[in-house]
């Protein structure tokens, strides 16, 4: 007698932990095997598109720290004032521009660090959970030094930062840095050559340079495969021209090779803190913007490398207090459109595997 | 984009706009006006300090009015659309593999459809813009060029209501299925959707069957 076989539809969220989020996924199964999968977004949409038009460019500074990726509130101010400043020609000052870049290195490794507990206790290694929040902990008492936040700071404002750091503040971090590197070397044994792993990542979810670039993705999950591709190199803001470091990028695109960036980013980003906390200019930290300031008619785009990507923000002026028209593109948009491509042809059980090492935040996919 | 690149875009596609270069020769235009303006004050103030009488009233510049582009941005129409995209993706000088965003601006009197394109392995990029008649919404998908198109085309489906022709799945992808109108239309008018109208009256009627309504609560604490 002939067995009679279908697919089957899996419904995976929206309200499942491990999909960081709300985030719904139609799986379709043979067996075991994934046939296909399609990402249905919009469940944590708030239209903070539209939002923005509605406050003005000051206001806004607020907006973009919850409306967008609420992991790295500092890299989205970043951006938003980047955007504001080119439209408008104000010119931070030398100190703002180091602080910002040691804020927005420091909230990327913040972001890893809560990208690689919570991945790791997806595969199932609870301890490197408890180690990462451990240090991620002390990165967020650093900024709570400064800013008063510790996940949302409406700390940097258009032409430069709110306030200046306390007294004090230069060496603790410094001491952070020197406490903090030998840390990943401790995450690197507990998972780089741990043998459940390495089966669960290494070779899985690969995907190919010409589909990351076809796919639009960037950032971490473009460079594990083969995308040598890093705003901060390609187009320089802030100061990260005078900045020595590297940019890791290897060939595999698989699993285990984002995890692998991902990794060496943070200690790139622990060489960049060093570099910027060294040559820490004194003088003016903010350019004085009126506060209901008026941007000419225009438009400018600017992007930044944000801890997933490849992060812009496109913003219309009609000349009036509020922005006419703001585009967010969002690396974790994009980066997930890439995960249908590193799934096919896995099994189920990788789902969570592959979502987990594509580092999306919904806030982000959906706006 | 350097200036050889755009010069090479205009020569091989005359109908393009270089929208950068018309705001410049707007912008000379005004300097060269508002120069004339200070030159016919200067003579005027001569004259009268010649003659002994007050100057005349200082000049003031307004504030300019012209739209500024700050990237290279180029208007293409919608019937050149695909093969100007195509043209940017294959030439080996361009090579804009990386399509990061599709967008679309609502203005009063037409839609703005942007296209950021950028070329990794040259590190150049532009902005292409297409304007479409706000009755006729509708442009062609470059789906087929970038598969990454796909999500964004969607969403600025979703959200303003162009019509990507040839798209393999327009659907809506941040608002429900059943949602009326297009959010970041400039005109929109929020309404409560039919489920969560039918969400609430079901509260209230929950409510009204357990007998008490807010008065019955007494004061809040």
């Amino acid at each position: 007698m002939a067995l009679r076989t279908e697919e089957l539809m899996l419904n995976m969220g929206p309200q499942h932990p491990s999909t960081h989020g709300v985030l719904r996924l139609i799986v379709t199964l043979d067996g075991e095997n994934i046939v296909d999968v399609q990402p249905d977004i919009g469940y944590l949409h708030s239209s903070v598109e539209k939002m923005m038009e509605h406050r003005t460019y000051v206001q806004n500074v607020a907006l973009v720290d919850r409306g967008m990726d609420y992991l790295i509130a500092l890299n989205n101010e970043e951006v938003y004032c980047l955007a504001v400043e080119r439209l408008a020609g104000i010119q931070p000052p030398e100190r703002a521009r180091y602080i910002r870049v040691i804020f927005s290195e420091l909230n990327r490794i913040a972001s890893h660090l809560v990208w690689l507990g919570t991945w790791a206790i997806d595969l199932g290694a609870t301890t490197v959970f408890l180690w990462c929040f451990r240090e991620r902990e002390m990165i967020l008492d650093l900024f709570e030094k400064v800013t008063g936040g510790r996940l949302h700071h409406v700390y940097f404002r258009i032409g430069g930062v709110y306030a200046d750091l306390p007294e004090g503040w230069v060496e603790e971090c410094g001491a952070f840095l020197d406490y903090f590197l030998p840390r990943v070397d401790e995450y690197d044994k507990l998972l780089t050559e741990n043998p459940i792993f390495l089966a669960r990542t290494r070779g899985v979810g690969k995907i190919s340079r010409a589909d990351v670039i076809a796919m639009g993705a960037s950032g971490p999950v473009g460079r594990a495969s083969g995308v040598a591709y890093d705003v901060r190199k390609a187009a320089p803001y802030e100061v990260y021209d005078r900045m020595e470091f590297e940019v890791p990028v290897l060939e595999e695109g698989d699993c285990f090779a984002r995890y692998l960036v991902r990794l060496a980013e943070m200690r790139q980003a622990v060489r960049i803190i060093r570099q910027a906390l060294r040559d820490l200019p004194g003088g003016e930290i903010r350019t004085r913007v009126p506060m209901t300031m008026k941007a000419p008619r225009g438009e400018a785009y600017v992007h930044t490398e944000s801890p997933r990507g490849d992060l812009g923000i496109h913003i219309v002026s009609d000349g009036a207090e509020t922005p006419y028209r703001v585009k967010i593109r969002a690396p974790s948009f994009s980066n997930l459109y890439a995960l249908t491509e590193m799934m096919k042809g896995w099994k189920v059980a990788d789902v969570i595997a592959i979502l987990g090492s594509i580092d999306i935040v919904l806030s982000d996919v959906d706006r | 984009m350097t200036p050889e690149r755009v010069a090479h875009v205009r020569e091989r596609f005359p109908r393009v706009r270089d929208l950068v270069a018309e705001q410049r020769a707007e912008e000379a235009k005004a300097n060269e006006e508002w120069a004339a303006k200070e030159r016919e004050w200067q003579a005027a103030a001569d004259q009268a300090k010649a003659e002994g009488k007050p100057a005349p009233r200082p000049l003031r510049r307004e504030e300019s009015k012209i739209y500024r582009h700050l990237e290279p941005t180029f208007l293409v129409s919608r019937e050149d659309l695909l093969e100007v995209c195509r043209w940017l993706r294959d030439t080996p000088e361009f090579e804009m593999a990386y399509l990061p965003f599709v967008s679309a601006i609502d203005w009063p009197d037409r839609f703005d459809v942007v296209y950021r394109l950028a070329s990794l392995s040259l590190g150049h990029a532009l902005t292409l813009k297409v304007a479409l008649p706000k009755d006729d919404a509708r442009i062609p998908t470059v789906t087929e060029l970038w598969q990454g198109a796909d999500w964004h085309e969607r969403e600025a489906y979703d959200l303003f209501g162009i019509v990507f022709d040839g798209h393999p799945n327009l659907r809506r992808i941040m608002m429900s299925a059943d949602w009326k109108g297009h959010p970041l239309r400039k005109d929109y008018v929020y309404e409560d959707p039919q489920w969560l109208v039918d969400v609430a009256t079901q509260r209230q009627r929950e409510i009204a069957a357990t007998g008490e309504g807010w008065e019955g609560r007494g004061p809040r604490a």
